[in-house]
């Protein structure tokens, strides 16, 4: 990885702060860790915040070298102060956080870029294939990830770039919070900076009372539709309805007539799913895919202006009930 | 002389006579053994060779099992204390998995094949081809009695975790697999998997042409579990078809994408390999030690060099042909060896045959 100016590499580095370009960049800084500057305190808090709510937001194409600065130590002194709480949701948070930051990064780096990084986390790269092992050990949660779509040959998987980019986020997000585990006893002075980071537990998703058919979107419409008029409904399509009423509070058992009229109906194997996905087994309740997944699985059927808005198909019939009058007073009463 | 002790006595016989092969790193592993159920204490260990082969000279079981993990502690409970280092990687086969016409007591030859299929299909068309091992690193074992264990040994396997583990075990025999995510759209064409594609992508596809291009009409529709005017629908534009699949695109014949995902989840069901997956994912499992004898059987648990030619009802035999005195429990008709076919009542068999006899309940040592 080769960086022409002293300044490339300070914005490699504020992109990449955990890369071995700018672990040596922070040393050469040769910061007292113990009298820090208070900027730099506070951009970490402020970048710990700003990951716990989903990613924090790094500016590299700022002209200002200290604005750079800080921008790259608040990395190393924001793991510190995870790493102090000694919170194992916090730092769950924080990491995906990170990793989202990341994958925002990564998505526009170039080649050689992408064969450092992925070098920089232990991943072998070669000719954009990688061993089916190391798959495993970053493959993220999605069905789609699953080693059956994968293009498995001789031991080596071929990686679309869009696969590339998730498992070197998912290895990248992995030793993060593998590294957060290590208590900086030496730092122990910065701890009351922690007291003001708030650690809230968001309730998962969730629409209880009433439920309103004419709110849902076009796609669940179409799946409830289809099943009505008997048709086989493929395994994407029943996750995908099931996993929406499960999170709008429809009831169980309605949820199991809607299939009743599948060929290969078995009432049994129906609840248990629909067990599964409300988490009554284990207490992880499943979101139906995104908007874009039901894309890519051809379920996204006569999309709307509201569509146009929302990600995730819950989202469209949480603001279409907002939006009527009934619905309105159905979500205030709960 | 009570059934279980006789055998036993043979056992001992045998194994002072050639003892067993000693499997890596014995002195991680941990053994459990049992004779009146298939495990009846577990958490043993054995330090070396001659601590192994003293017990089973002096006191064998009529089972005994080793795990496909490595401890620190092999002996220490609960399983948490022992502190696993690593495992094997096994796959398991048994008559049960393969049909129920074939769980009977006395397998069949047929059956027995039935179940080497899939041994074959797990190995040449998924570990080699897609996953890359070496055959070197797969040891096959006739399990002793009405099936098959792959044991895979090397450094990839050593530390998968148990998620990795699953993901393998679901890969090869299609468990969960959606057919649905091989297909996308673009514009207005549907585009799908393609023989030339890599993994399950290409097997699925490959498959679909194959039976297009050989099969009758009536026999492809079996094999597609689709309704007799949609197979129709595909085979009144076969060529199209079938050229359409081999560059990728599946908007050949007048039928939906849910048609397609119909025949190709029939496909994947049949592709896939037929075992016992929990074998696979648990790492703590204790599995059949590879070359001791099978206390229902009396067979050997034999290391499979040639699988195409390997008959376990010949080559698994380890008991002479010297005549014992049995008497047995009802007529019986099964194959060991050649054909058998025994009366009810006391009479003299081959040792190999009494051992076998007895092993499964239907018989009894007489005098001694």
């Amino acid at each position: 990885m080769e960086l022409k100016t002293d300044l490339d590499e300070l914005r490699f580095s504020v992109k990449y702060p955990f890369t071995s370009i700018a672990k040596s960049l922070v040393k050469r800084m040769n910061i007292d860790f113990n009298s820090l500057d208070p900027i730099v305190i506070d951009a970490a808090k402020k970048r710990i915040k700003e990951d716990l709510m989903g990613g924090t937001i790094i500016n590299p194409d700022q002209r200002m070298t200290k604005g750079l600065e800080v921008q790259l130590l608040s990395y190393p002194i924001a793991k510190i102060l995870i790493s102090l709480s000694r919170n194992s949701y916090l730092k769950k948070k924080f990491s995906e956080g990170e990793a989202n930051t990341f994958r925002k990064f990564i998505s526009n780096a170039t080649d050689e870029e992408i064969e450092f990084l992925a070098g920089e986390l232990g991943l072998d790269l070669s000719e954009g294939k990688i061993y089916f092992k190391d798959y495993l050990r970053y493959m993220p949660e999605d069905e789609m990830y699953k080693l059956f779509y994968q293009d498995l040959y001789n031991g080596y998987i071929r990686l679309s770039p869009d696969v590339l980019i998730e498992i070197i986020t998912t290895a990248y997000k992995l030793s993060l919070v593998n590294s957060l585990d290590k208590y900086p006893k030496e730092f122990e002075s910065l701890k009351p900076e922690l007291d003001d980071i708030k650690v809230k537990r968001f309730e998962s998703f969730e629409y209880k009372g009433d439920v309103s058919a004419e709110a849902f979107p076009p796609c669940m419409k179409k799946i409830i539709a289809d099943a009505a008029a008997g048709q086989h409904l493929g395994h994407t399509a029943r996750f995908a309805i099931a996993a929406f009423l499960v999170n709008i509070g429809y009831p169980e058992d309605k949820i199991v007539d809607i299939f009743r009229s599948q060929p290969n109906f078995k009432e049994k194997l129906t609840r248990y799913h629909i067990e599964y996905l409300s988490g009554k087994k284990d207490g992880k309740k499943r979101l139906p895919p995104s908007c874009e997944k039901m894309k890519t699985y051809a379920l996204c059927v006569n999309p709307d202006n509201l569509c146009a808005r929302v990600k995730n198909p819950l989202s469209y019939y949480k603001l279409k009930m907002r939006r009527s009058k009934g619905g309105r007073e159905k979500l205030a009463k709960r | 002389m009570d059934a279980k002790n006789w055998l036993r006595d043979r056992f001992k016989e045998y194994y002072n006579e050639k003892g067993v092969e000693i499997p890596p790193s014995i002195w991680q592993r941990e053994f459990g053994v049992g004779n009146e159920k298939k495990i009846d204490y577990r958490h043993m260990s054995f330090r070396d060779e001659k601590e192994l082969l003293g017990y089973l000279r002096t006191n064998p079981p009529l089972y005994i099992s080793y795990s496909a993990g490595y401890y620190k502690f092999p002996s220490a409970t609960p399983m948490e204390k022992k502190e696993l280092l690593g495992a094997d990687l096994i796959f398991d086969f048994d008559l049960g998995d393969i049909s129920d016409k074939c769980n009977e007591s006395f397998p069949t030859p047929d059956c027995l094949d039935q179940v080497k299929a899939e041994v074959i299909k797990l190995i040449e068309e998924f570990l080699v081809p897609d996953f890359g091992f070496s055959k070197k690193d797969i040891l096959i074992f006739f399990s002793g009695s009405k099936g098959y264990h792959v044991h895979i040994r090397n450094d990839t396997v050593f530390d998968l975790d148990q998620r990795a583990r699953k993901e393998i075990v679901d890969y090869v025999s299609a468990m969960g697999i959606n057919v649905r995510l091989f297909f996308r759209r673009e514009g207005k064409s549907l585009l799908g998997p393609k023989p030339s594609d890599h993994g399950w992508a290409g097997r699925l596809a490959r498959d679909l042409v194959e039976t297009l291009k050989t099969k009758p009409l009536m026999e492809a529709r079996r094999e597609f579990s689709i309704g007799l005017s949609t197979c129709q629908k595909i085979y009144s534009r076969r060529e199209d078809v079938i050229s359409g699949i081999e560059s990728g695109l599946w908007d050949k014949a007048p039928v939906s994408i849910s048609t397609w995902e119909t025949i190709l989840s029939s496909i994947a069901l049949r592709l896939g390999t037929k075992l016992d997956r929990n074998v696979t994912i648990d790492m703590s499992r204790l599995i059949r030690l590879p070359t001791s004898l099978h206390g229902s059987s009396g067979l050997l648990v034999k290391p499979v060099k040639d699988l195409e030619r390997f008959n376990p009802l010949d080559d698994a035999i380890v008991f002479s042909r010297k005549y014992i005195r049995v008497n047995v429990k009802r007529n019986l008709e099964f194959y060991l060896g050649g054909d058998q076919k025994i009366e009810k009542g006391e009479q003299e068999l081959p040792e190999f045959v009494a051992v076998y006899v007895i092993a499964k309940g239907e018989g009894e040592p007489v005098g001694d």
